[in-house]
């Protein structure tokens, strides 16, 4: 069930939320047990089979945990039963998300791999009428919905267990914080020590009216995003990115900026749809979006964008990837202080290595093709690249400029991340790395610098000639056509939106919607601004989405992930 | 959480402008959209309102035809004769036939007689147009509720859903049935980008005047000599769903003694050429076979014929030089065949509102 679907906002959402009010009349843990329910419901909308599998990893974990801590005072066998914790659910995560792209890979190059077990599969979630059709195609494997998601934030549980960071043992808590809907498909990824607290407060279970006119404002504000502007992009984007062979300079660059913005606002307004719906139910999310767009480098970028993920990664992975290294590193009798970082051999063992790696993985969480771990390689240059020039740059440098100098500066910070992350972005949307390299090559001008426009031709007629003789015929038009104007003038408005509005964190600080706060505080104008004329606007861009809803159905880019 | 004592009333204004904002704003919408459709919706919408209209109206005259997109376009009632009605619509089956006859038998004054057109495409069509005749007002809830357990009984057809489908689509029908705004907001969008409600009511006035027919076609010939679907076919089995349905309606007109004529639409010379003999006998034997079991329906003229290709818009519809001249034929043909409210002369007055 999509959040932008009708079902979902005109009937589950309200039954949901009614349900959870009466059960919260009769008892906080009927209230939980409802919300469980509710969420089950929610995610077997989608695929009942694989509920299943999410109910068995919630009871597989839920154990797991328990028995790390219990084995507190025995710390071999609690590594040991945390690891195979961790790589069971991993084994999982791989067996989804990777197993079938490499076979099909391997198959293709013509190696005999055989498929897999039947009985397994059929445990798993695979509908049993397609393992009577072998060999399994890859068509056929669907990837569990928020199969990441639940992982993760499961493997930071067990992690957490063994941290001594678990408090509460209640399984309904548990299964609560892993199934809660609003997070469930794709994030934000919460840590248990966050959420249990709210769990187990009874002021949660209280109706608390501030809160639901919170929560159903940005909730609204977070559908608009979706579908009124980043479902306009996606059309133009998936046009682009479906028609890469030919494309002119405009074109490419048109399509590649409509993405970057077309995901820019699908995130943003699915997080701000999660952190709604967390409010409807008296709960508060961590903030997972902060105006990335409006870095001046992309260390900042990766601390605004997907911000729960980048915690989980730094705290999960890079971290003690860092730890091991220093370790290792002190266990050889070499410095691991400060000046280290200094030289190039210690950067790259401290700061290059971990730091690509784990951008890496995060790539290729994303999906198993090529272009993922390109993807991630290139943000994790990116990094690697910001933190030496923060760290080589020389003082002079360092010392703050002029402050209409700085300005200057700071505009060209932002448009230099953002053209990094746009460059990164043709890897993350295109379907492969080829197709990515034909986009790159047409955004440097390699091919015409505008006028190709088959994509502008009337609706049906691109489907006509395919049908005539299976190819689409290129109409070269030397000037830019209406629709290629409105492309660039909406890109540029857009742009100009982002960097002068505030966001959600700046525009509700007073209420604290977020577990988090803004890392730039609103602005004098906001603070002064009535609420009364703020509630007017949030209300108007609110009916926008809901008359918007109906309009395109494309879902969520992080649900396939 | 925690809130300031300063912090508690402007939550309170921002309750106030938020929610007042969104339920007057949201609220003023639907009721406009509700009220409007003849503003934003498209010109095809005009000409089922002007349709739907003579039906409310009960001015369904002695002769009222029925059927899908080809007698829509096909038959100008003007000029097969005075007191006949278009009541065919654009892309419908015998389920949506039956649902809107249905509400014309609700009047005091019947047509003497009905004539039914049904290209043999629409015995194979499934859900889909059921979805636009909601969304245009013609089919109501409950007209769908109905449809969809008489699909349960007979266990097939395109209602036949999962629990999960089901829900989404009522869902989408309480939508329409109430008008709910999100449903019909790219209309509305369109409509502000492109005015048309001049147009619409001048395609609604032009249905009315003409005792709904208007032609809905673009001018021109877009698609060459195409031929119609039916000339790939070997066989004729139409989908259960719609065979009931056939069987429903004309129990219907069986029920209120009104006789009902079913007519074939010429097909283009190309194609009427090529279509094969076994589709034929297929399709006549059918044909046949349900009509057999309701003494009061007969086939009119030849369940197959040919019309030259200068007198067709593309391989089914006829240009309006091709209305014209079938329905002088079919004027003829139902005079010859002395049949009920006849006999049929061609309304001089209102043939002169023609724009050829």
């Amino acid at each position: 069930m999509l959040f932008n679907s009708p079902v979902f906002i005109a009937l589950f959402l309200p039954l949901a939320w009614c349900g959870y009010r009466l059960c919260a009349l009769l008892g906080t843990q009927i209230a939980k047990i409802w919300l469980i329910i509710a969420s089950l419901c929610f995610y077997a909308w989608w695929n009942t089979s694989f509920t299943t599998l999410l109910c068995g990893s919630i009871l597989f974990n839920y154990f797991i945990g328990l028995l790390i801590i219990r084995l507190q005072s025995y710390r071999f066998w609690q590594s040991f039963v945390l690891i195979s914790g961790v790589t069971l659910n991993l084994l999982v995560l791989c067996f989804y998300k990777y197993l079938f792209s490499i076979l099909q890979a391997l198959r293709g190059a013509g190696l005999d791999v055989p498929f897999i077990i039947p009985d397994v599969a059929f445990f798993l979630g695979i509908p049993f009428v397609t393992l009577l059709h072998f060999p399994l195609r890859i068509a056929d494997i669907t990837l569990p919905l928020g199969i990441s998601f639940f992982t993760f934030t499961q493997i930071g549980y067990l992690v957490d267990c063994k941290g001594n960071a678990v408090k509460d043992k209640q399984f309904p808590d548990y299964a609560l914080f892993v199934t809660f809907f609003p997070h469930l498909i794709a994030g934000p990824i919460l840590y248990h020590r966050e959420m249990i607290p709210q769990f187990t407060n009874p002021a949660t279970y209280r109706f608390n009216f501030d809160n639901v006119v919170l929560g159903l404002a940005i909730f609204l504000l977070g559908l608009a995003k979706k579908v009124v502007i980043a479902d306009y992009f996606a059309v133009i984007a998936n046009t682009t990115f479906s028609h890469v062979d030919h494309l002119s300079l405009l074109q490419a660059w048109s399509g590649t900026l409509s993405f970057t913005l077309q995901i820019y606002f699908d995130f943003s307004g699915y997080s701000e749809m999660a952190m709604g719906l967390a409010l409807l139910f008296n709960l508060r999310f961590p903030a997972n979006f902060d105006s990335p767009f409006k870095s001046t480098s992309i260390i900042e970028f990766w601390q605004r964008w997907h911000m729960t993920l980048t915690r989980y990664l730094t705290n999960y992975l890079y971290n003690p990837m860092a730890l091991w290294i220093r370790r290792r590193r002190v266990a050889r009798g070499k410095n691991i202080s400060h000046h280290a970082l200094t030289t190039v051999e210690g950067f790259g063992a401290l700061v290059a290595f971990p730091t690509i790696i784990t951008m890496m993985l995060a790539g290729i969480w994303h999906g198993a093709g090529l272009q993922y771990l390109v993807f991630g390689t290139l943000h994790g240059l990116y990094l690697t690249i910001n933190h030496a020039w923060r760290i080589f740059r020389s003082k002079t440098a360092r010392k703050a400029p002029h402050a209409i100098v700085q300005r200057f500066k700071t505009a060209g910070n932002i448009i230099l991340t953002i053209t990094a992350v746009i460059v990164a972005n043709v890897f993350f949307r295109a379907v492969s790395v080829n197709d990515s390299l034909l986009i790159l090559h047409s955004m440097l001008g390699m091919n015409e610098l505008y006028g190709y426009n088959a994509f502008d031709a009337p609706p049906g007629l691109i489907e006509q000639w395919l049908v005539q003789d299976n190819r689409i015929h290129y109409i070269h038009n030397p000037y830019l056509s209406p629709a290629e104007i409105a492309n660039i003038f909406s890109i540029v408005l857009t742009f100009l939106f982002i960097w002068t509005m505030p966001n959600i964190l700046q525009i509700f600080s007073p209420y604290t919607p977020s577990l988090s706060i803004a890392q730039t505080p609103p602005s004098a104008f906001l603070r002064k601004c009535p609420s009364f004329i703020l509630g007017i606007i949030i209300g108007l861009i609110a009916i926008l989405g809901i008359l918007n809803l109906t309009n395109n159905f494309i879902p969520f880019i992080y649900f396939k992930f | 959480m925690t809130q300031s004592y300063e912090t508690v009333p402007k939550m309170q204004r921002f309750s106030i402008g938020f929610l007042g904002t969104f339920i007057i704003g949201f609220g003023a919408v639907w009721i406009w959209v509700a009220s409007n459709f003849i503003v934003f919706m498209d010109r095809g919408y005009a000409m089922w309102a002007a349709k739907m209209q003579i039906a409310h109206n009960c001015t369904m005259g002695r002769l009222a035809i029925l059927g899908d997109s080809r007698p829509m376009a096909d038959i100008i009632p003007p000029l097969v004769g005075a007191g006949v009605v278009n009541l065919a619509f654009g892309g419908v089956t015998a389920v949506e036939n039956y649902i809107f006859a249905k509400q014309i038998l609700n009047c005091s004054n019947l047509p003497k007689a009905v004539i039914l057109s049904l290209t043999p495409v629409s015995f194979k069509k499934i859900g889909k147009l059921v979805d636009q005749a909601a969304y245009n007002g013609l089919l109501t809830f409950s007209d769908l509720e109905d449809i969809r357990n008489h699909t349960r009984e007979m266990n097939y057809g395109p209602y036949d859903l999962d629990f999960k489908q089901d829900i989404e689509l009522r869902v989408k029908e309480v939508g329409y049935a109430t008008r709910f705004p999100p449903y019909y907001f790219s209309q509305v969008k369109d409509a502000f980008i492109s005015p048309h409600a001049w147009e619409n009511k001048e395609v609604f006035d032009y249905t009315s005047k003409m005792y709904g027919w208007f032609w809905d076609f673009m001018p021109g010939n877009p698609f060459g000599h195409s031929h119609a679907e039916e000339t790939g076919w070997d066989d004729f089995t139409p989908f259960p769903f719609s065979d009931y349905y056939l069987h429903q309606l004309l129990a219907l007109f069986e029920s209120k003694h009104i006789p009902v004529y079913f007519v074939a639409m010429p097909y283009n010379e190309d194609s009427f050429q090529i279509m094969k003999p076994e589709f034929i006998e297929a399709y006549t034997a059918y044909i046949n076979s349900v009509v057999k079991q309701y003494p009061g329906t007969h086939i009119l003229g030849p369940l197959f014929s040919s019309i030259p290709w200068d007198k067709c818009y593309d391989s089914y519809h006829l240009n309006p030089q091709g209305a014209r001249m079938y329905s002088e034929r079919l004027r003829q043909l139902l005079n010859s065949s002395h049949v009920e409210g006849g006999p049929y002369i061609a309304d001089p007055e209102a043939i002169g509102n023609v724009n050829w």
